[in-house]
């Protein structure tokens, strides 16, 4: 018996079956291929197919189906000075529409845009994919590049983020979002709150189109609580849009959230209690007092209500909020 | 692969020692590879094999030419190694088929280290027990670093106990740590069985009633054959005998041949 060797055998086919459990890093891992997918081979492959191109910016169009929407004038012209300058140092990405040489653009409207506007520049480089894989390799590089940047429309980041997640799912035997939000390299809730905002209502949506709110947190929690009461979210949303949220409006949001939770069930032990003191309240053994008399007083400046009831008189003191309440909803003119 | 079991319960006297001598020389004579390991730092299995005498393999003797002192250092057989990283204990042919790795004192110093060495050992019982048909692991009497190692290496477990309140307990607390090692350790771990040691031969109306209460807490769980009380299970040990080769013609050697059956028969499923 050779068990030393036997023993060094079997631990490094232990480790090595723990390894493998744990990672997913390149495509060919997720789809089970062979290929090693990299977007610098993608690119050196490209160039030996004559996939890599340079063409007029009037032969490639906008994805109409592309994330990004708007873009930002500043930015676009300062990008346009830079390929002015010093060139465009990454080609866009496209697929061929037709033999007239028109392709659509996957990545790079941005670049696209810019030579547009620019005299001095008119062709454009640019790759040409030929498949949904290549497609995914540079959906992610997008989205690990939106992860980096600030004021990215939340909107469209989503969207690109489950595009990827669709793409990575249609082609991978691995369905979960955990192996997906490995390989797009984000976490696995930036995709659930990426599929929370696509699937938000208009009303907060609309926040990030009109570039109010663009932090997917907390657009992911306004979606959560509109769930819960719309009537209340939407209160809050105009409060954001006329700056009358004091504050961290993410953490607001938050806040707003937790505090309907907590309402949603108070209302729900308010109705079991209910049916539990009604059928009390049949066999009769329980009554509830009945006020017979109200009367306010003051005291120096805070307002006093006080109950009375039989033969037991009760004195609360006013919150300001009561106050509002009453003055507000029940049209009371409290003075004090 | 071959079945491991270990005979384990954290209070001491019920019978792991005896069990795992007789029960693993028995299936060993019916022809089946058998392992011993002495998983105690008292090593009463390894005495039970042995006698005073250890053979070298299990524990060096040098005399110390300083002092003039003897010095002990365990030996390529000894189940020390099967904690250290990069070493690998050679089992002891005792018979053809049954082998042991025996234990000294040495091995309580494995009491006091890290985790890890529970790993080194689960990855070495998963080796040998490629070359073995059945391995027994006989266990401390006490719920620590030793017998963790020995339920995270085990695909059974094996506990006697006598019939009285306080092993009952510690059937319970076996249960306990053994329920805590599947979940954290070794998902495969189930419990052969509980094995009722040292009943008196006659009727007592305690034991009867502790029977009865094991019977319905565990049901089939509980082996059918029962170890009665007897010298000759003493005298044995005294001898480093088995039962069956001391007094062949005893209760308690056709009972042992009666658990060995049991055996075959609850671990080949």
């Amino acid at each position: 018996m050779d068990l030393k060797n036997a023993l060094a055998n079997h631990k490094s086919k232990k480790t090595n079956q723990k390894q493998k459990e744990n990672r997913v890093e390149s495509v060919s891992e997720l789809f089970g291929g062979n290929d090693e997918g990299d977007l610098s081979i993608l690119l050196d492959e490209a160039k030996s197919q004559g996939r890599l191109i340079s063409l007029p910016a009037s032969k490639f169009k906008p994805d109409p189906s592309q994330p990004r929407k708007t873009f930002n004038a500043d930015a676009l012209e300062h990008l346009q000075i830079e390929i002015e300058t010093i060139g465009q140092l990454q080609p866009i990405v496209v697929r061929p529409v037709d033999n007239q040489g028109n392709h659509m653009i996957i990545a790079g409207e941005r670049r696209w845009r810019a030579v547009r506007a620019s005299k001095k520049v008119e062709i454009l480089d640019a790759v040409i994919v030929t498949s949904e894989l290549d497609e995914l390799l540079v959906l992610r590089m997008q989205i690990q590049e939106n992860d980096n940047r600030e004021n990215v429309n939340a909107l469209e980041s989503a969207a690109s983020i489950m595009r990827g997640v669709d793409l990575c799912k249609e082609h991978s035997k691995s369905t979960d979002d955990k192996s997906v939000s490995k390989y797009l390299g984000i976490s696995a809730t930036s995709i659930s709150k990426s599929r929370g905002i696509l699937g938000a209502s208009d009303v907060i949506k609309a926040l990030s189109e009109d570039n109010v709110i663009q932090d997917a947190d907390t657009l992911y929690e306004l979606s959560k609580a509109y769930k819960k009461d719309s009537a209340a979210t939407e209160a809050f949303i105009e409060d954001i849009r006329s700056n009358d949220v004091e504050g961290n409006v993410r953490k607001a949001s938050k806040r707003l959230d937790a505090e309907l939770k907590e309402k949603h069930h108070e209302e729900k032990n308010i109705k079991n209690k209910g049916s539990k003191s009604t059928s009390k309240s049949k066999k009769g053994t329980k009554k509830m007092p009945v006020v017979e008399d109200v009367c306010f007083d003051s005291d120096g400046d805070k307002i006093i209500i006080s109950l009375s009831a039989g033969k037991t008189v009760q004195d609360f003191v006013l919150s300001e909020t009561a106050i509002k309440r009453l003055t507000n909803k029940y049209c009371l003119k409290l003075e004090s | 692969m071959g079945k491991v079991s270990s005979v384990s319960i954290q209070k001491g006297g019920p019978g792991k020692t005896t069990v795992c001598r007789n029960l693993g020389e028995e299936v060993s004579e019916t022809g089946r590879k058998v392992l011993l390991i002495d998983n105690d730092p008292q090593g009463n299995l390894t005495k039970a094999i042995f006698g005073d005498d250890l053979p070298e393999a299990i524990m060096k003797v040098s005399e110390a030419v300083t002092s003039g002192s003897q010095k002990a250092v365990p030996g390529v057989s000894n189940s020390y190694w099967l904690y250290e990283e990069n070493e690998m204990p050679e089992p002891f042919m005792v018979t053809e088929n049954l082998y042991i790795i025996g234990a000294t004192k040495h091995l309580a110093e494995m009491g006091t280290k890290a985790v890890d060495c529970v790993y080194e050992f689960q990855d070495k019982i998963e080796v040998l027990a490629g070359y073995f048909d059945d391995v027994f692991i006989d266990c401390p009497p006490s719920a620590g670093t030793l017998q963790t190692a020995a339920h995270g290496a085990s695909d059974y477990l094996i506990i006697p106990t006598e019939l009285n309140e306080d092993s009952i307990d510690g059937v319970k607390q076996q249960l306990d740590s053994a329920s805590v090692n599947k979940k954290r350790l070794n998902q495969k771990l189930d419990i052969l069985g509980i094995l009722v040691n040292g009943k008196d031969s006659h009727r007592i109306n305690i034991e009867e009633i502790h029977y009865d209460h094991l019977k319905e807490l565990y049901g089939n769980k509980l082996f059918d054959t029962v170890i009665t009380h007897s010298v000759k299970v003493s005298e044995a040990r005294s001898f480093n005998k088995t039962v069956k080769n001391h007094a062949p013609k005893s209760i308690q050697a056709q009972q042992f041949v009666a658990l060995t059956e049991e055996y075959l028969v609850r671990s080949e499923v």
